[in-house]
């Protein structure tokens, strides 16, 4: 008897519920019961009424842009997407086929387009059809050189106008993170490309660079949508990791440099014992992270 | 049995932290951890802090996740348990005002009296339910609240469905004595 009302109950529950039947339905189905269903179904009425209560809207929109923003944090935190480093990538031997390949595209490069369309393509935005021309163009013009503080200095170049580029785009562009990845790569590019010699010169020019694009970034960061945004805070970090690198490695030569130790250039060397390890990699990095993550990180010890 | 495909394929994408997947389940399941957390704390407020907390902590904890016979639902259910539990425990608490939650929440649709007078009698059933065990609490908050099934209740609380029924009927009984409703009055309110 007791098992027959618990199913009674719950079969009229799931009908009211999902407006199969009215409470009055049930009641005339199980006319024998009535005494006993009809202030349980009543209650069942008021109950349905006020589980129908909603969040605020806009309060709930809120929760669901910091989530976003912590599902990125995390995304970049565990390193899922990472693309490796320059560095990382192991070096192919260059084969005297790929360089006569290269000065092929090169020059094919060149001869194909006239310097009206490249004087057109300058201006041009992701999402053109001159923006390929302005990218094989710059590329070329990198390949070409050889001296590789002027490399360096061509790759902060490129990564100028990538930056300049976002700063153009519309609020909704799907190209932000594109250009974020860019932007990243050419750096890397310039990190790689230093380490062989920099000059003083090109130290006052990545000052420059890091000076200038600095805010455009921050506000760069504030238009774009949430899913390009740490890949942007990403570049950031990049930037400011290579500045510090730099301001090391020119502390480092000096110390060298001191009476005694010979002349010895300011990048490529191993630092004095105590300071190893301490540069900008890995561990820096992450305490930006954490930092850039707040108050709102959660205790590992709870939870289901 | 294609929805649950689909939900598989969601989580298998926020395990790998992706934002929109991650979005999804928000969409998902959102309003039913509020409600289900409303229930319990009686304050919208409170409700939807746990129900952000949850989807937080569900971020931290989705690497742990594994597909073992409990549907995904019933585990988010358990977070929003356990920070329920964590913030009656922290005592941070307090009556919160009725009226002053109703006149600022009124984007239903309602006029202002409306609103305080629904939220009033949400409150007293809040307050019943709060009276009855902590097990019948759970199947009337998953229940009536976040909609869920008997099965899924079942597996959130780790009982069969047979005790889910028990437990229902028992609990809507006190709450009809508690509430002391008329059929009629509800019938016509």
């Amino acid at each position: 008897m007791k098992r027959d009302i618990d199913e009674i109950l719950d079969r009229c529950i799931e009908d009211i519920l999902s407006d199969r039947r009215t409470a009055e339905d049930c009641l005339l189905l199980h006319r024998d019961m009535r005494s006993e269903l009809e202030p349980m179904l009543s209650t069942i009425l008021r109950m349905g009424k006020a589980g129908q209560i909603m969040p605020d809207k806009r309060n709930k929109e809120r929760a669901r842009e910091r989530l976003l923003l912590a599902v990125e944090q995390k995304h970049w935190e565990t390193g899922i997407d990472r693309l490796p480093s320059i560095n990382e990538i192991p070096r192919r031997k260059a084969s005297w086929r790929l360089v006569l390949l290269r000065v092929a595209a090169v020059t094919f490069v060149f001869v194909i387009l006239s310097g009206a369309t490249i004087a057109m393509a300058e201006e041009s935005l992701p999402g053109s059809p001159l923006y390929p021309v302005k990218l094989a163009v710059e590329k070329a013009r990198i390949m070409l050189v050889r001296d590789n503080s002027k490399k360096s200095k061509m790759y902060l170049n490129a990564a100028d106008s990538r930056i300049k580029e976002m700063a153009k785009l519309k609020k909704d562009d799907h190209n932000y993170s594109r250009l974020a990845n860019e932007v990243e790569k050419d750096i890397e590019a310039a990190k790689k490309a230093s380490a062989k010699n920099a000059d003083k010169e090109f130290e006052s020019h990545l000052n420059s660079f890091i000076k200038k694009n600095q805010n455009v970034l921050k506000d760069t960061l504030k238009k774009a949508p949430i899913g390009a945004r740490s890949k942007i805070k990403r570049t950031m970090e990049k930037l400011n990791e290579f500045n510090s690198q730099v301001k090391e490695n020119k502390v480092r030569g000096n110390k060298i440099k001191s009476p005694g130790s010979g002349v010895q250039g300011i990048n490529g060397r191993r630092p004095p014992s105590k300071d190893r390890g301490r540069g900008p990699g890995k561990n820096n990095s992450k305490l930006k992270i954490k930092a850039l993550k707040g108050p709102q990180s959660l205790s590992n010890n709870e939870g289901p | 049995m294609d929805d649950e495909l689909n939900l598989r394929e969601i989580i298998e994408r926020a395990r790998n932290y992706d934002t929109e997947a991650f979005g999804r389940l928000y969409n998902l399941y959102f309003d039913k951890i509020f409600r289900f957390a409303y229930c319990k704390i009686g304050s919208r407020h409170e409700a939807e802090d746990i129900a952000e907390q949850t989807f937080l902590r569900a971020l931290e904890k989705i690497a742990e996740f594994k597909w073992r016979g409990v549907p995904f639902s019933s585990w988010l259910f358990r977070i929003t348990s356990n920070l329920i539990v964590d913030y009656y425990r922290s005592n941070k608490y307090e009556t919160v005002d009725i009226a002053e939650e109703a006149i600022v929440n009124h984007d239903d649709g309602c006029s202002p009296e409306q609103s305080a007078v629904q939220e009033l009698e949400r409150r007293e059933i809040v307050k019943a339910i709060r009276s009855l065990t902590w097990e019948q609490q759970q199947v009337i908050a998953m229940r009536f609240f976040a909609g869920m099934t008997n099965e899924e209740v079942a597996k959130a609380i780790g009982k069969n469905v047979g005790a889910v029924k028990a437990l229902q009927h028992r609990a809507v009984e006190s709450l009809g004595r508690i509430l002391g409703a008329s059929y009629s009055e509800a019938r016509y309110r």
